[in-house]
């Protein structure tokens, strides 16, 4: 079966309201997405930004079968693949491996990677020990955040997603970026 | 925000929606109100309100274009395959074909989602191009081509995939006429079309200056409105397209059968060299050389690849007043629309013929360096005023030992003005102390010296005298060290200036150890004579202290750069110059320290001080300029700030075109400038770029140092990286183990950068399961740094996480007492 088949599979089961389908759907994107950011992250530095945006596009062309599959199983493809973008950033944050680069040490050739801190994973767990906190308070703004910040998706897959109108989202988009926003405020300057 | 307890979130959240839905003026009362007694969620519901409107594109601005690409190709699931006329690519319907390349298909479009109408080209690329690729190096340009802003450059808007895989490029839409046609259309005279080709030549540059090559330069790719102005289709696609050579065009022939006819391919083009903004000049002296005579230099119809290619490499093109006389009056009257050939050859004759001919020179550095020199030309041509477009073999061979040896040159070129200087500041000084009889004498003495010093170096660079061997520049130093030693005994003062100079000759030659020698004799001298002017002394600190710089030793780098800077503060003020060439000295040693963010200021403050006494166009100011984007792009990566980034950009592509503009293309400044944008461009993950850059800066260097150097061997190093994080890992392990070897040879095996060599390639090495080598290099990697390097630095820190993978990997135990 290949691997398209049988993420096709799982929409539809997960549409049918099998609940273990879900969490094969996202092992199996997790999987893939991380192999292919494996391969991005290799010569970053924590500094770096990461191509989220890319990945997610380069994972819903390899995985996704236009041809099987509906709107409705697009939303859901994407919610999962922000989900797992999510993890796999915090956990790679986490794991602190991203390699460091470094160079040239000329009057003006002076690049390298010669400043150690780890600026960038700190503020992405700092985000999400934020989020953490958030879905506690209004799980779905968290989820928003999840789909629209790792996920990339538009404010209108997000409705469809979710069943909600486009100005719900809008306005639970403003809400969580300003609490999110002071959130991390406060971890600076505390 | 304080964490508040889920009741406390629900009331808070409940009165921003209140607020929310009323305009802005009433908020701050309807919140009061509804908060009443309770001062604490009143802040908070300020507090969110307040950073609703300050977070702005927080959280968005990390997802530049979200998934725009995605998003079209989800809009148009259920398209018909092969007929687009009519369907949407992205949000804009296709309408009708208006051309037709080797690429594909450009159609007109609508954008009809929006309540105004507007048009667009949309280019669709012929089925059989790697979709998945072209998609991947459009997305790492995306970005620059979108910052293409000219007004005669068609602006790229967007670029996605179809929904049955073909991708597409959508571009600004012109009305108008390729330049040819449109030219001829008018029968404008020669003036008139030297105007337009000045404009097309501005644009070019334009780009240039922003690190964009064409590639695909020809008159269907230059449009020209009704009103006159033209504009450049297709900037950066080509690239996109096709990265590794071929930037020529593929036209389509009748009876569908494609034939590579490579019409405007440069040489180098057709050899699969490296395409660079040289090979933009030759594409724009085929188009001058049409735009004159009406035909192509090299005929090219009706033969095989083969001969074309042979044509191209190696024919020379006629001159354009030739190529006018080899064919019939009619002939030409219908090419160029001219009644009068007589005249036209005239005109063409001499100074355009030069101007045409350079442009189109089989190699790349004998062409103009930049577009901006040719239109420059064409201007002066204009104008009545001398061209610099030289016939081929004057100045050539002149020129040549220059080209051969040009960091020795330069250096000796150096040394005179500096000897010059020397001179008339001892003689100025003897001016004013009084002491003048001495002075004078002891100038004098100098002068001679000097003179006589040098006089006798060059001679013996002249073949004839040195029995027709070819002199090197190292033999030249070689050969003054023992002159100095022996005639300037017992003159300190010379003898140590002399000292000096030549260990700056070496140094800047990548003899980084015997540099050192000279230098520290000559600081030695000057610290053990009570009379050395202190900004002598100052001197021998600073240029001994770049050479530990380079020798990779930054602590000691540090101090004597310090001490330095100490004497020429007192001696100068914060103002002076010398004070500003020691800020920006200490740039590195500095960041090697942690210190980087002490060092904005002072660079700061080198910028102005340069900026007062000499103005932004020059040297000083744009090597101080790249110090600065250096430290801001790599503060701008700890502390993840775009803006810190984009402010290190725009400085290092100022600083590049200064150094391009003063210095000209074969610099090795400009070979470095090609490293630090490159890097960037890694660092920012755009690969395809950096790997370009780095591949110009190895070019470069190459040419002025030699191939021995070692910021040669960084540039190895550059490009591996580069094809590593493309996933070309085979190319990228053979060219780490290169920038090894380079590094062991030019280094020896314990500087930093040979352990970094080391622990970078291991990296590779564990992903490809050499976990042996892997420990081997990395366990050298660590002894290297721990000898040279503060124990917090970053790159020991990456070593000992590459060792944490690599035995979570095999299972092994770590080894004791490694990390």
């Amino acid at each position: 079966m290949s691997i398209q088949h049988e993420v096709t599979q799982l929409l539809v089961q997960h549409r049918d309201g099998d609940e273990g389908a879900s969490g094969q759907l996202f092992a199996l994107v997790y999987d893939e997405l991380h192999a292919m950011a494996h391969r991005q992250l290799r010569f970053r530095s924590p500094g770096e930004t990461i191509n989220t945006t890319g990945l997610v596009h380069e994972a819903y062309l390899k995985l996704f079968n236009h041809n099987e599959a509906d709107w409705n199983d697009r939303v859901h493809f994407f919610a999962v693949t922000a989900r797992a973008m999510r993890q796999i950033l915090v956990d790679h944050a986490r794991a602190n491996r991203a390699q460091k680069r470094g160079g040239d040490a000329h009057r003006t050739e002076l690049v390298s990677g010669v400043l150690y801190e780890d600026a960038r994973s700190l503020d992405l767990l700092d985000l999400e020990d934020a989020l953490t906190r958030l879905s506690q308070l209004n799980p779905r703004m968290a989820q928003i955040v999840e789909m629209r910040f790792y996920g990339g998706m538009s404010v209108e897959e997000i409705a469809v997603a979710l069943d909600l109108s486009s100005r719900t989202v809008d306005r639970d988009w403003f809400k969580a970026k300003s609490f999110l926003y002071l959130a991390l405020k406060g971890e600076e300057e505390s | 925000m304080k964490r508040v307890s889920t009741e406390q979130w629900k009331r808070i959240d409940t009165i921003v929606d209140g607020a929310l839905d009323l305009p802005e003026a009433e908020r701050a009362d309807f919140v009061a109100r509804a908060c009443g007694a309770d001062e604490a969620l009143r802040k908070e519901v300020m507090a969110m309100l307040g950073a609703g409107e300050v977070a702005g594109t927080f959280l968005e601005n990390q997802q530049p274009e979200l998934l725009g690409d995605m998003r079209s190709a989800v809009r148009k699931a259920a398209e018909p395959k092969d007929n687009l006329i009519g369907t949407h690519v992205g949000p804009y319907r296709l309408k009708r074909p208006i051309g037709r390349g080797g690429m594909g298909q450009v159609y007109l479009a609508v954008r009809d989602d929006e309540s105004y109408t507007r048009y667009v080209a949309v280019k669709v690329i012929r089925r059989g191009m790697d979709t998945d690729e072209i998609l991947n190096r459009f997305r790492q340009e995306r970005r620059i081509l979108a910052s293409l802003a000219h007004p005669n450059i068609a602006r790229l808007l967007d670029g996605g995939a179809t929904e049955d895989g073909l991708s597409y490029f959508v571009m600004e839409y012109i009305e108008g006429e390729p330049i040819i046609e449109y030219c001829d259309a008018r029968k404008m005279p020669v003036r008139e079309r030297l105007k337009l080709f000045r404009k097309v030549c501005a644009a070019v540059q334009f780009a240039h200056q922003n690190l964009i090559v064409h590639r695909d330069l020809k008159p269907s790719n230059i449009l020209v409105t009704p009103d006159g102005r033209p504009k450049l289709l297709d900037f950066g696609i080509a690239k996109v397209l096709n990265p590794n050579l071929a930037g020529y065009t593929v036209p389509m022939t009748q009876a569908d059968m494609r034939v590579m006819t490579p019409e405007y391919a440069s040489p180098e083009q057709m050899r699969g060299g490296a395409v660079t903004t040289a090979s933009d000049v030759y594409q724009l002296g085929i188009l001058l050389y049409e735009l004159l005579t009406g035909s192509r230099p090299h005929d090219t119809s009706g033969r095989t690849r083969k001969e074309i290619e042979d044509i191209i490499l190696t024919k020379d093109p006629e001159r354009p007043s030739t190529a006018i006389s080899q064919v019939s009056p009619e002939t030409v009257k219908k090419r160029t629309h001219r009644d009068d050939v007589n005249a036209l050859r005239k005109t063409l004759s001499g100074d355009l013929d030069r101007i045409v001919l350079m442009a189109l020179r089989k190699e790349p550095d004998r062409r103009y360096p930049s577009v901006d020199l040719l239109q420059e030309d064409v201007r002066r041509f204009l104008e009545g005023l001398p061209v610099s477009a030289q016939a081929d073999t004057l100045g050539y061979r002149a020129s040549k030992f220059v080209q051969r040896h040009k960091v020795g040159v330069a250096a000796s070129a150096a040394l005179i003005a500096l000897m010059i200087a020397v001179t008339v500041l001892a003689v100025r000084f003897a001016l004013v102390t009084g002491e003048q009889a001495e002075r004078i004498a002891m100038a004098a003495t100098k002068t001679e010296q000097v003179s006589r010093f040098l006089v006798g170096t060059f001679q013996w660079a002249d073949p004839d005298l040195s029995g027709g061997r070819d002199v090197t520049v190292n033999e030249l130093v070689d050969r003054a060290v023992a002159q100095v030693d022996q005639e300037l005994a017992g003159q300190p003062e010379v003898h140590s200036h002399m000292l000096m100079e030549l260990g700056i000759a070496y140094r800047e030659m990548g003899n980084l150890e015997a540099a050192g020698g000279l230098l520290e004799r000559s600081l030695a001298m000057r610290r053990a004579d009570p009379d050395t002017p202190p900004m002598d002394l100052a001197a021998s600190l600073f240029h001994l202290g770049i050479q530990r710089d380079w020798r990779g030793d930054w602590q000691e780098a540090k101090d004597l750069h310090e001490e330095a800077l100490a004497i020429r503060l007192e001696e100068e003020g914060p103002g002076g110059v010398e004070v500003a060439r020691s800020y920006n000295a200490l740039t590195a040693p500095y960041t090697h320290a942690g210190r980087a963010e002490e060092m904005v200021p002072l660079l700061e403050q080198a910028l102005a001080t340069v900026r007062q006494t000499e103005g932004v166009r020059n040297f000083e100011y744009g090597e101080f300029l790249s110090s600065l984007a250096y430290i801001k792009h790599e503060l701008g990566l700890i502390q993840d700030s775009s803006d810190l980034l984009a402010e290190a950009e725009q400085a290092y592509r100022e600083s590049l075109d200064i150094f391009l503009d003063v210095l000209g293309q074969e610099h090795p400044n400009v070979g470095s400038m090609y490293t630090n944008i490159g890097a960037f461009m890694q660092d920012t993950g755009q690969y395809a770029e950096a790997e370009q850059l780095h591949r110009m800066g190895f070019q470069v260097k190459q040419k002025v140092y030699g191939d021995r150097h070692t910021l040669v061997g960084n540039s190895v190093s550059h490009i591996a990286r580069a094809l590593y994080a493309q996933g070309r890992t085979e190319e990228a392990e053979s060219l780490f183990r290169e920038a090894l070897a380079r590094h062991l040879d030019t280094l020896g095996p314990d500087h930093p950068y040979v352990g970094r060599d080391r622990a970078i390639l291991a990296n590779l090495l564990i992903d490809t399961g050499e976990t042996v080598e892997a420990e081997r290099q990395l366990i050298q990697a660590m002894e290297v740094y721990r000898k040279g390097l503060p124990p917090t630095h970053g790159w020991i820190t990456q070593a000992r996480e590459a060792l944490e993978r690599l035995y979570a990997e095999t299972g092994q135990e770590a080894r004791s007492g490694l990390y």
